[in-house]
């Protein structure tokens, strides 16, 4: 009874979009620019603020939110359904832990409810770890999308790897483990080889300034762009997938890895 | 020009579901003023438009990419070309890489040829809400068939008459067969995603009467919707 005298939802309000971009800029860290949050918000088709952003007070405070996007989607039949799409959830930092998020998909699903939906759609990266807390909410995943990606400049697409990388939570027993990635891309033009040293810490990964020396590092991969990026999509999908692409990689000689006991021992643990 | 668009894509992708394309959508969603730079790649035919990839031009950590939106053709040969321009505008725009996401990867190996790579970044998840709404919308008058009655865990049940080609939501009916499951499962069997015979062998599916399993199978086969075409413009 006490949490819920605490707890208040409700929908934004006139004069508050500038408080809600920058709530979700502070979350995501960052979520976009002011022109992204114009095009959902203020741009986008049957679209009310009023109405479809869902905001999450506990005691009084802005405590987190999310937001309904509805569509109409074409069965085969050509018949049309109402669905909804949820987005943009956030929690802010100080309430993390409470159940802000739980209140706000709830109460996401329960609006596009009311307002008729048959169908609730959402589209989270893999490595976001959201995409493993949605099916508490009766989300299940249909399918994943490929993303088929031309690398025009090694340097920046391996810097977008790592940050990429680095909104990652790994599991808890990796913390304290040293990495030397090696990638080789061969472009139109030439081959190019990027190398990074790298240590998980708090479960995320930190590029690491230390001393590169083979002895310190507990995880050494050599590979080239393709196979990296098949082995990361392995690992968001799960343990068995990502057993398989490291073993097929290895048979045939498309990436060299060396590790430690340690990295083993926590491995066998996550 | 945005009529032949969703012509085409209601065309190529008539079986698929998906999402409704409106211009007010195309506008906000696919070619949008708010960003740096967008495009429209298209291939025109005779007249007929052939194909279209609507693109812009996004920073994401720090790097610039051309987005591909969508990319939507009505033959290989048309997609290689679009992938063409895109590449070349690409290239002159001195972007670091070009994201193409799809669904289904009819072209697979024509974005390869082009020099591709391709992983698995992002996952469509689908919640069930209203199961009578969606299967009222697939309902048709029939005159024969078997009833089903559907429960669905924390849903009304409901009555179905499953014909040989269509099913039709009825109010009431003393049911042939009683088919239980849950919500997930229903979407995973409704989308295609696993089989009948595997559900009711997990223990996810329950008939009281496993003599008339067929009327079940033949349900499911009239209402699966195994292909969704819902390109990068229609997420939020």
């Amino acid at each position: 009874m006490r949490n819920e005298q605490e707890e208040r939802i409700r929908t934004l309000k006139h004069g508050e979009e500038t408080a809600h971009f920058n709530m979700l800029n502070l979350t995501y860290d960052p979520w976009g620019s002011e022109e992204e949050w114009k095009r959902r918000y203020r741009l986008h088709p049957d679209f009310d603020i009023t109405e479809n952003v869902v905001i999450v007070e506990k005691n009084g405070q802005w405590a987190g939110g999310g937001t309904a996007w509805f569509r109409e989607a074409l069965l085969k039949n050509n018949k049309k359904i109402p669905v909804y799409a949820a987005g943009s959830l956030y929690v802010h930092p100080d309430f993390r832990g409470k159940g802000v998020y739980s209140t706000a998909m709830r109460s996401l699903n329960q609006l596009a409810q009311k307002k008729g939906a048959a169908l609730g759609f959402t589209f989270p990266a893999i490595y976001r770890i959201v995409a493993v807390a949605l099916p508490k909410y009766g989300f299940v995943p249909i399918f994943y999308p490929t993303t088929n990606v031309l690398v025009l400049n090694p340097d920046k697409f391996f810097q977008f790897l790592i940050s990429r990388a680095q909104k990652t939570y790994f599991p808890e027993n990796l913390n304290g483990i040293k990495f030397r990635l090696t990638v080789s891309f061969n472009t139109a033009q030439d081959r190019r080889e990027i190398s990074g040293t790298f240590r998980i810490e708090n479960g995320q990964i930190y590029e690491s300034r230390e001393s590169q020396d083979k002895g310190h590092v507990d995880l050494t991969v050599k590979t080239e762009i393709g196979t990296l990026m098949q082995i990361i999509s392995a690992f968001y999908i799960g343990r068995r997938a990502l057993l398989f692409r490291l073993f097929s990689a290895s048979v045939m000689r498309r990436l060299k890895i060396r590790f430690s006991m340690k990295l083993f021992r926590a491995f066998l643990g996550f | 020009m945005i009529d032949r668009i969703i012509s085409l894509r209601n065309r190529v992708h008539k079986d698929d579901f998906r999402f409704v394309l409106t211009p007010k959508h195309w506008d906000v969603l696919y070619m949008p003023e708010t960003v740096e730079k967008h495009n429209l790649a298209t291939v025109v035919n005779d007249g007929e438009l052939k194909g279209y990839a609507a693109y812009y031009l996004t920073n994401i950590e720090q790097a610039r990419a051309y987005d591909v939106r969508e990319i939507c053709a009505a033959d290989e040969k048309t997609f290689t070309q679009l992938i063409d321009q895109i590449v070349d505008k690409s290239k002159k725009d001195q972007v670091d890489f070009v994201l193409l996401r799809s669904g289904e990867d009819p072209y697979k190996e024509a974005c390869i040829k082009k020099g591709f790579l391709s992983f698995k970044e992002s996952v469509v998840l689908v919640a069930l809400l209203d199961p009578e709404e969606l299967l009222s919308n697939l309902s048709e008058k029939i005159e024969n068939g078997k009833i089903l009655k559907l429960v669905i865990k924390d849903f009304v049940p409901i009555t179905i008459k499953v014909g040989q080609k269509g099913i039709e939501v009825v109010k009431e009916g003393r049911p042939d067969v009683i088919m239980s499951t849950d919500g997930k499962t229903f979407l995973r069997l409704f989308f295609g995603r696993t089989s009948l015979l595997r559900m009711i062998l997990n223990g996810k599916v329950s008939l009281d009467n496993i003599l008339n399993w067929t009327t079940a199978a033949r349900f499911f086969s009239l209402v699966r919707h195994s292909k969704l075409h819902i390109p990068m413009g229609d997420w939020v």
